[in-house]
């Protein structure tokens, strides 16, 4: 039986409508990779999945009572996974293929909410392709093809054969734009490999912080947006203080909780011999302990905010004063 | 649970040896339990790998399987054992005949079968598919009840057998089993995941995702919340007088009196067991005959109105080993049926002289 420590892995694949989803799961599913799978898919499309099990998911989106007006989770999933958990055999990860329209939000929150779910899988990675030859024109007229940028951990740019250079660029600028800390993959006809999409843990925000090598230079003054998608990045050298962080994160929330789409941080606590790592998506958010810092690593604390209309002034304000407190 | 009269919560049962007066017989049964009902002799258990047993005088007896896990197991009576699956079946099995084909009552391509209920009394097997429960009389099948606004995730018959609640979104959809009127519903904002109707036919009792319990009294109108949960709430069950409702959700096994009303009195707490949660409960007689199983392996027997209770089987390490089903023998509290996540299944005896918390 799993143990607490190995949960089963779940990536997260989101895309418009058209943007080869569907070929891109199957071109992996056939791969001679020897593991199994569940497929959870919003709708059966005309296209198969070629897969031993999949599974329809029938998007029920309900809100908690929990007082957070944005916090809708996706009930048909704590349902199919649960369930996917009562089988006697164990899967190497599970994908999960969302509509084109659907906001990642309430499928991302559904494995903070639910205790059942935090403790026996593990959101690895939200994956999402977009179509190169039309994602400029997505982005223009939906928030939805926005928003999925914004949420990715990895961005696969498709379909790259169909466009000149001069596109490409521009695709992958304004991928930047929305979200710089997602890894960017380009490819034609959907053919990416097995590893890119499984079990990579970029939930793991410490991996996920080191392949941003520019990232400590960033100066949050350079992420003013007026009514954009965007992030804010923060870097602190001096040790935080825990309960002023706390509090300050927790009003944060409360009151941008629906524009943050998602937040990721590790930090060093005054006293604290390991760092502290969470993640949030709008109002919901997980922490937990990480490992411990080693004696010749320098304690920074990063924080990220991926959102719409941040205002950098004031998260950078925000931070800095849960500094100063720890400093005094 | 926030609120304590109880004595017992202060006890750490973790550590002590099996009560006297009580004796356990175990089976592996080759796969998590995640369905139990208990039959005329012996209990009827399906597994997460989709076999069905029956395990009468302790050999188990293979009788079928689904694809993919088993969602529940019931009784029908005259030797006939009836299951449902994640492969979207529902299949009678018959004792006499093990190894036999069984009879498919239900095939759906597309959705699980989330759950099953039977009423004797009415001759009826309910289950939910999808978002639709379909109704199964002794002539096959008697009926459809359609449009909840959400996929059913739990049922109940009412003692009568005349009704049947359905849990979905928005709270309890009540349905006629006899006739074509109006279902009546019963609402609560959020997601409800299980639902129990009490014995004496008056309330109806439905689990949130919200961590909480709602219970609507059916002769005043009247609906009420039961909450302070560490988790959600995923069994419960009546005591045999419908004096108490019984539940998981905490690290004590919860025992609501109704007197007064749910939830103005707050819960009798029965069997604190360090680091462990309830994942199982079976109600007993009235306030003695408590069951609770835990996420670390231990059943315990408790009494609300002396908060004394007895352990019947020992728990190990982590929640590798949880109970995953409780009940007690059909039309008697001497025998309690479990099934665990790490592929056990047992029966425990309790001699009459098993010490007070029993008396």
């Amino acid at each position: 039986m799993p143990t607490a420590l190995d949960k089963t892995p779940v990536t997260l694949l989101t895309g418009y409508l058209g943007a080869g989803k569907t070929t891109l799961l199957n071109r992996i599913l056939t791969e001679e990779h020897g593991k199994k799978f569940a497929v959870v898919v919003n709708e059966f499309g005309e296209q198969g999945i070629d897969n031993d099990l999949v599974i329809g998911a029938d998007e029920e989106v309900f809100e908690m009572n929990n007082g957070c007006i944005c916090c809708t989770v996706r009930g048909d999933l704590i349902r199919i996974l649960g369930g996917l958990m009562d089988r006697a055999e164990n899967f190497d990860g599970i994908l999960i293929e969302t509509t084109g329209l659907a906001d990642p939000g309430p499928v991302i929150q559904t494995f903070f909410v639910d205790d059942e779910l935090r403790d026996r899988v593990a959101l690895d990675q939200v994956v999402t392709v977009v179509d190169a030859a039309h994602f400029l024109d997505k982005v223009e007229e939906s928030h939805e093809a926005e928003e999925q940028v914004a949420f990715a951990d990895l961005v696969i740019v498709n379909k790259i054969d169909l466009v000149g250079t001069d596109q490409r660029a521009g695709v992958n600028a304004k991928i930047t734009a929305l979200n710089p800390h997602a890894k960017i993959v380009e490819t034609s006809h959907s053919a990416v490999s097995l590893e890119l999409l499984l079990d990579r843990a970029a939930f793991d925000l410490d991996r996920l912080l080191s392949i941003e090598p520019g990232f400590l230079e960033e100066d949050p003054e350079d992420h003013e947006h007026d009514d954009t998608i965007g992030s804010v990045s923060l870097v602190a050298e001096a040790p935080l203080e825990a309960r002023s962080f706390s509090e300050w994160m927790r009003g944060l929330v409360r009151d941008h909780g629906p524009s943050i789409f998602r937040s990721k941080g590790i930090l060093s606590f005054t006293n604290a011999p390991r760092r502290y790592v969470f993640q949030g998506v709008h109002m919901v958010m997980d922490s937990q302990w990480g490992a411990e810092w080693r004696p010749d690593e320098r304690r920074m604390s990063r924080l990220v905010f991926i959102g719409r209309n941040l205002d950098a002034g004031q998260l950078e304000a925000g931070f800095r004063a849960c500094q100063e407190r720890a400093a005094a | 649970m926030s609120q304590s009269s109880s004595l017992v919560a202060e006890r750490d049962y973790g550590a002590e040896q099996i009560a006297p007066g009580v004796s356990l017989r175990e089976v592996e049964v080759g796969a998590n339990v995640t369905a139990l009902s208990v039959l005329t002799r012996g209990v009827a258990v399906g597994l997460g790998d989709g076999e069905v047993l029956a395990l009468v005088d302790g050999d188990p007896l293979r009788l079928g399987r689904h694809d993919g896990a088993v969602t529940a197991v019931c009784d029908l009576g005259g030797g006939r054992v009836l299951s449902a699956g994640q492969d979207g079946r529902v299949l009678q099995f018959s004792l006499e005949t093990s190894g036999g084909a069984p009879i498919a009552l239900h095939e759906s391509s597309k959705d699980w079968v989330t759950e099953c209920a039977h009423h004797a009394g009415a001759g009826m097997t309910a289950a939910a598919v999808g978002r639709a429960i379909v109704l199964i009389t002794a002539d096959g099948v008697g009926g459809w009840l359609t449009d909840h606004p959400s996929t059913v995730t739990g049922l109940a018959f009412s003692p009568r057998g005349d009704q049947i609640a359905a849990s979905r979104y928005d709270g309890v959809t009540v349905w006629s089993t006899q006739d074509a009127a109006t279902p009546v519903e019963l609402y609560w904002k959020g997601s409800a995941i299980a639902v129990s109707w009490s014995p004496d036919g008056r309330y109806v009792a439905a689990a949130t995702q919200d961590r909480e319990l709602h219970v609507w009294d059916l002769a005043t109108g009247k609906d009420y919340r039961l909450g302070g949960f560490t988790s959600k709430v995923r069994q419960i069950g009546w005591s045999a007088d419908s004096s108490h409702l019984v539940c998981s959700g905490s690290d004590v096994i919860a025992a609501w009196p109704i007197a007064g009303g749910p939830g103005a009195f707050p819960p009798r707490e029965i069997g604190y067991v360090c680091a462990a949660q309830v994942s199982a409960v079976a109600a007993g007689r009235a306030t003695d005959r408590l069951a609770g199983g835990f996420s670390n392996g231990a059943v315990l027997i408790g009494d609300a109105k002396s908060g004394d209770a007895l352990i019947a089987r020992a728990g190990g390490e982590g929640d590798g080993g949880a109970i995953t089903r409780l009940a007690w023998a059909q039309g008697g509290f001497d025998r309690l049926y479990y099934g665990t996540r790490d592929n056990k299944c047992g029966e425990i005896r309790i001699q009459a002289e098993g010490g007070s918390a029993l008396s």
